[in-house]
């Protein structure tokens, strides 16, 4: 029984591979710039800050770098199913030819895949660090920080079950529960937490560390525009994980100075008994919760 | 290497219904159990009694030492009830080893200890899905819930038990789903074998699967645990009762999944039949392996951080306290260092399934066949090297960051094989689309948006804003349950006429196909927007902004349940009601599981056949891919070609 | 043949010689990796020493059981993997003497580490070491059980001797000593981790 073969005598076998890379390449044509300029504008998460931009500007090109993939394989499935069905009219099963693989169109893929991987790569680590470490967690002792990081503002983020609070060791170490930043200024975040794990995420402002008891988690940021941002917790923490939110602000630098010292002035007392400003607090072991 | 069978002799049978009930079975194995923590637990509190009144004088309310041990004690009685203590005790008694328990026929042996490898899969199956079923419900409550922006339908412990639930119980089931059902039925088959290296070991894998899924609900019980399914420490250490339930469910599966993957790698390493060389193995195969390798290698890691939180718990070690010089990021490795090979061993299943199938319906050998078998393994080498990722945030080694992200990107590259591997066999194919072909083809669709996810969670910088969000949760679903759940669906309407003898109905296949498909990318594409939008997981709060998009993936949801009902009736009906014998090969496939007759006698072949080539002899004019001898010489000339 | 007859497969010792290999050494990796959990905590609770509490001032483990139990495990492992030669070779007594040996010392590691645990001046609560110390020397326990198990289950068959149908294996004399073999490679490994753990708990300062 000879293999049946795709070609009979006397029809022209169409050029699938040029077909097909035709209809890749038009398809890519396409969507890479719908992307770039129609879509990108509106992907998250705005450019309250230099973090944002920053993800934002990587979130575009890594859908636009996408495009080329998807449109791979869709196109390639849209065109199989279209192209390389059975002949429905036939109750027979005809086999297709025998092809058990192609070194050539292997390898190929292999050095393609490999080059994007470590173009990738190279483009993420580099953007990390230009950008400062984009706002993410980088623990005690963070790498990737802003050419002026001596001169930031410090501000420590406490997570506890279930409220943020936040101490400003630069006055006083007072604690407060609303968080206020100036614009325009590098501010070094410093999370941590007292009881178990939660997560620090300054939605607008492109933060997200994780707040860790026992640890410091680094992350800075540099807001570009005033308005306010939200803050959830990241990390399940427990019960009210969901209700672990407030809402921050971006001021100007005039307003924040007159806030915060008023802020110290009324909270002088409670700063007072409060424990001495550190990068980690461990509270006296509280009993279970019941 | 195999002998040839020698002696015709009948094995002892349970033909007596009432004698069944009385021996070992899983009746007795339930009543045991019960029995057993009530034992443990009177025990368990004698002993920490003491302890806990000297440490906690206010009294407490829960002593996790005596329900630890109750827990372990119902594991004893239900091992106990289920006979698996008879062998071990036998062997320590000086009985020589042996291979079967006897009783392999009747209907009893689908509930009891059967150490035939076709009925342990059966069992797998009935169990693996019943709990996706299951959890699947909880995901219908969770999507309730998330109906409204403030409002709550759940009091939020009872939506963090949900939650964690619905997780816990996924994960487990599906790492058991395709290698419990398909692979436990399939590899001795695919590899011309009569049994599984380790039978017995085998039936307790399942049963131990079983009992971890009722330990898990037990939590209910318990006042559940807020922690998911990641089981943060110190939240772990500090939560009520439920947790212990979650930690010994778990465990369970880890024991599990490394006597199943031992089980596998024993069996295709040793009792392959003469002429299954390496390069004729089926791709199924070659991935059940590469999932065993993780499963022996990864779970343990996962036991010994179960372990740890366990102690914390009732010995209040501080593992994970920091301010007593444990460490929480001491569980995020730990738990990570098996959470990563854990969701491949959830993905290469499913990459094993589909490529099986693909050459059936193409009918064209599979493309590549040794680049598949070198991409299973990348992905399983690799697997173990990339697990800080899902710690990029939480405060790691800033030097490490940029590694992780080259390694996670690097994955794609064997996962991405998967793809060339598929296209190439699709390539000038003469596709059928039937049911099973459907769920393999939206496999490639759904993959890959899943795995581009994944490059946009690897990038560092992308991370920050995706990472605890629903970004996440749309990636794993979409990898996870498009993926591998797909490929399930398309592996049990594909084999299940084999495995059970009835067919089961194509035009109810088709609508649940279409119905799955189209629901699931509603319900889960949108997620991707609600996490870059500011969506954390695990809340029933969120933003306003967000109300009408998580309306709407709710509603998508419901009718994704919706599909899954329609097999469900699909499965009831055809099994149960219409029972519509199947033919020998319905799908024409040249594979060795297809060549034997249905329904598969318990010794699976009459002689152990030669393997004269692979399973993918499409197009060419060789015979099957077996030489039974002088059997069946008519159903040789059948297979060659049309 | 005919179709209606369930066959039994009279299985050869040789195929089940292997099972037994392979399985042995999968047993044992994973064994491993779960040992390698306790190593890695121990060495990071040490790097962190969050609240400078990895060890307290007053956790010593004692040293005296340290030894004695590192002991009773190696001379174990030894007299076993030693005896196991002789199995099957017609001088019986050398190995039956052996394997009674190591099964006794075996117990005695168990016995020896609960009158440690009776002994300690410290609890789990005192601190990361300590922490790392009990959970990892409990789990050691565990996996040791096992180990006694196996070696209890192979001197007990060469005892006894296979009566005339017992097994649907052909021969299961010919398997004690691959089952040996298979036993000593998980021994091995658990002497190498106790003598890593004796190390890190004991010695390191």
């Amino acid at each position: 029984m000879s293999p049946t073969a795709a070609k009979t005598s006397g029809t022209v076998e169409p050029r699938h591979g040029r077909n097909f890379a035709i209809l890749w390449a038009v398809a890519t044509a396409i969507m890479v710039p719908i992307i770039i300029w129609v879509v990108g504008p509106h992907i998250p998460p705005g450019s309250m800050s230099d973090n944002t931009r920053a993800q934002h500007d990587v979130d575009v090109a890594l859908t636009a770098l996408a495009m080329p993939v998807l449109m791979l394989v869709w196109v390639f499935l849209a065109y199989a199913i279209k192209n390389f069905r059975a002949d429905k009219t036939s109750e027979a099963i005809v086999d297709g030819p025998p092809i058990k693989g192609n070194a050539r169109i292997q390898a190929t893929w292999l050095i393609v895949s490999a080059v994007l991987v470590v173009g990738l790569a190279a483009y993420g680590t580099i953007d990390l660090f230009v950008e400062h470490g984009v706002g993410g967690g980088q623990g005690s002792n963070p790498l990737a920080k802003p050419a002026d990081a001596k001169g930031a503002l410090q501000i420590q983020v406490i997570g506890q079950q279930w409220m943020w609070t936040f101490r400003y060791p630069g006055y006083g170490g007072v604690e407060t529960q609303t968080l206020e930043l100036p614009m325009g200024r590098d501010v070094e975040f410093h999370v941590t937490s007292l009881d178990v794990v939660h997560s620090f995420w300054a939605i607008e402002l492109g933060v997200k560390a994780d707040a860790v008891p026992g640890a410091d988690n680094v992350a800075f940021v540099r807001a570009l525009r005033t308005g306010s941002f939200q803050v959830r917790c990241d990390e399940l923490c427990g019960l009210w994980h969901g209700q672990m939110s407030t809402t921050g602000r971006v001021v100007s630098s005039a307003q924040f100075q007159s806030w915060i010292g008023a802020t110290a002035k009324r909270y002088a007392g409670v700063t007072k008994v409060l424990p001495p400003y550190s990068l980690t607090y461990y509270p006296p072991p509280t009993r279970n919760a019941t | 290497m195999e002998s040839a069978t020698v002696s015709v002799q009948p094995r002892r049978s349970n033909a007596s219904a009432w004698g069944g009930l009385l021996k070992t079975n899983v009746i007795w194995a339930v009543v045991l159990a019960i029995v057993g923590y009530i034992v443990a637990h009177w025990l368990g509190g004698k002993i920490a009694g003491n302890i806990a009144a000297e440490q906690n004088p206010g009294g407490t309310d829960q002593a996790d030492i005596a329900i630890l041990l109750g827990l372990f004690g119902s594991i004893v009685g239900w091992m106990l009830g289920l006979g698996f203590f008879n062998y071990p005790l036998k062997r320590m008694l000086g009985r020589p080893p042996s291979l079967h328990e006897g009783g392999e026929s009747g209907a009893w042996r689908y509930f009891r200890l059967c150490t035939d490898h076709k009925v342990v899969a059966m069992q797998y199956l009935v169990a693996t899905l019943f709990f996706f079923f299951v959890a699947g419900l909880n995901a219908m409550f969770i999507r309730t819930e998330l109906t409204s922006h403030n409002a709550t339908l759940f009091p939020s412990g009872n939506y963090l038990t949900l939650v964690g639930l619905h997780g816990t119980m996924m994960l487990t089931m599906m790492s058991a789903g395709v290698i419990g059902p398909l692979g436990n039925w399939l590899v001795p088959i695919m590899i011309g074998a009569r049994r599984m290296a380790f039978p017995r070991i085998e039936s307790l894998t399942m049963w131990l699967t079983v009992l971890a899924g009722f330990v898990l609900l037990s939590a209910t019980l318990l006042g559940g645990f807020p922690t998911g399914w990641t089981g943060y420490a110190p939240l772990a250490d500090q939560a009520r009762a439920g947790i212990d339930s979650y930690l010994v469910s778990f465990l369970l599966i880890g024991i599990s999944l490394v006597l199943v993957g031992l089980n596998i790698i024993v069996t295709v390493v040793t009792l392959r039949a003469p002429g299954m060389s390496w390069n004729r193995l089926p791709i199924f195969v070659w991935g059940m392996v590469t999932t065993s390798i993780l499963a022996v290698l990864a779970a343990p890691v996962l036991a010994a951080a179960l372990f740890m939180v366990m102690c914390d718990r009732s010995i209040e070690s501080t593992f994970f306290v920091s301010s007593s010089g444990g460490s929480p990021l001491l569980w995020d490795e730990l738990f990570w260092f098996f959470g990563h090979p854990e969701v491949y061993i959830l993905a290469l299943p499913g990459f094993g399934i589909v490529l099986e199938i693909l050459p059936v319906f193409a009918r064209k050998p599979l493309w590549g066949y040794r680049l598949a078998v070198a991409g299973m393994f990348g992905v399983a080498l690799m697997s173990f090297m990339v697990w800080q990722h899902h710690l990029f945030m939480s405060g790691i080694n800033a030097n490490l960051r940029p590694f992780y992200m080259f390694t996670t990107e690097l994955i794609s590259i064997p996962t991405g094989v998967i793809f060339l591997n598929g296209f190439g066999t699709l390539w000038k194919a003469k596709i059928r689309f039937t049911v099973p072909m459907l769920f393999c083809t939206a496999f490639f669709f759904n993959f890959l948006i899943g795995g581009l996810s994944g490059v946009f969670l690897s990038d560092v910088t992308s991370d920050v804003v995706t990472h605890g969000s629903f970004f996440v949760m749309a990636h794993f679903h979409y990898t996870i349950m498009g993926g591998l759940v797909f490929a399930l669906m398309g592996g049990i309407y594909y084999w299940l006429p084999k495995m059970t003898g009835f067919n089961l109905n194509q035009t109810l296949g088709k609508i649940h196909f279409w119905t799955m498909f189209v629901f699931f990318n509603l319900t889960f594409f949108p997620l991707f927007a609600a996490g870059m939008l500011g969506m954390p997981r695990r809340v029933s709060t969120y933003n306003a902004d967000l109300h009408t998009l998580n309306v709407f993936v709710s509603i998508m949801a419901f009718c994704l349940g919706l599909s899954m009902i329609i097999f469900i009736v699909n499965l009831v009906w055809s099994m149960v009601f219409k029972r519509e014998r199947a033919a020998e090969n319905p799908w024409h496939s040249k594979s060795l599981e297809w060549q034997i007759p249905t329904p598969v006698p318990s010794y699976n072949f009459e002689e152990i056949p030669t393997i004269t080539g692979d399973p993918y002899g499409y197009g060419l004019p060789e015979g099957p891919v077996v030489d039974f001898g002088r059997r069946r010489p008519a159903v040789a000339a059948g297979k060659a070609g049309a | 043949m005919t179709v209606a007859a369930e066959a039994i497969d009279r299985e050869s010792p040789e195929t089940l010689a292997a099972n037994i290999r392979v399985g042995a050494r999968l047993w044992t990796s994973a064994a491993a990796f779960f040992f390698m959990s306790f190593v890695f905590a121990f060495l990071y609770l040490k790097a962190l020493n969050t609240a400078h509490s990895f060890r307290e001032p007053h956790v010593t483990p004692p040293l005296g059981w340290g030894v004695a139990i590192l002991a009773c495990v190696v001379v174990s492992t030894a007299l076993f993997a030693f005896g196991r030669t002789s199995l099957g070779d017609g001088t019986a007594s050398r190995w039956r003497a052996m394997s009674l040996g190591a099964l006794v010392l075996g117990l005695a590691v168990i016995a020896l580490q609960f009158i440690e645990y009776y002994n300690l001046s410290f609890g789990a609560t005192d601190g990361g070491l300590a922490s790392v110390f009990v959970g990892f020397t409990a789990a050691f326990l565990l996996f040791w059980l096992a180990a006694v198990y196996w070696m209890e289950t192979i001197w007990a068959q060469s005892l006894r001797g296979e009566r005339a149908g017992e097994s649907d294996i052909k021969d299961t004399n010919a398997l004690l000593r691959p089952n040996a073999d298979g036993c000593v490679v998980y021994l091995a490994v658990l002497v190498i981790t106790e003598i890593f753990a004796f190390v890190l708990l004991y010695l390191v300062k």
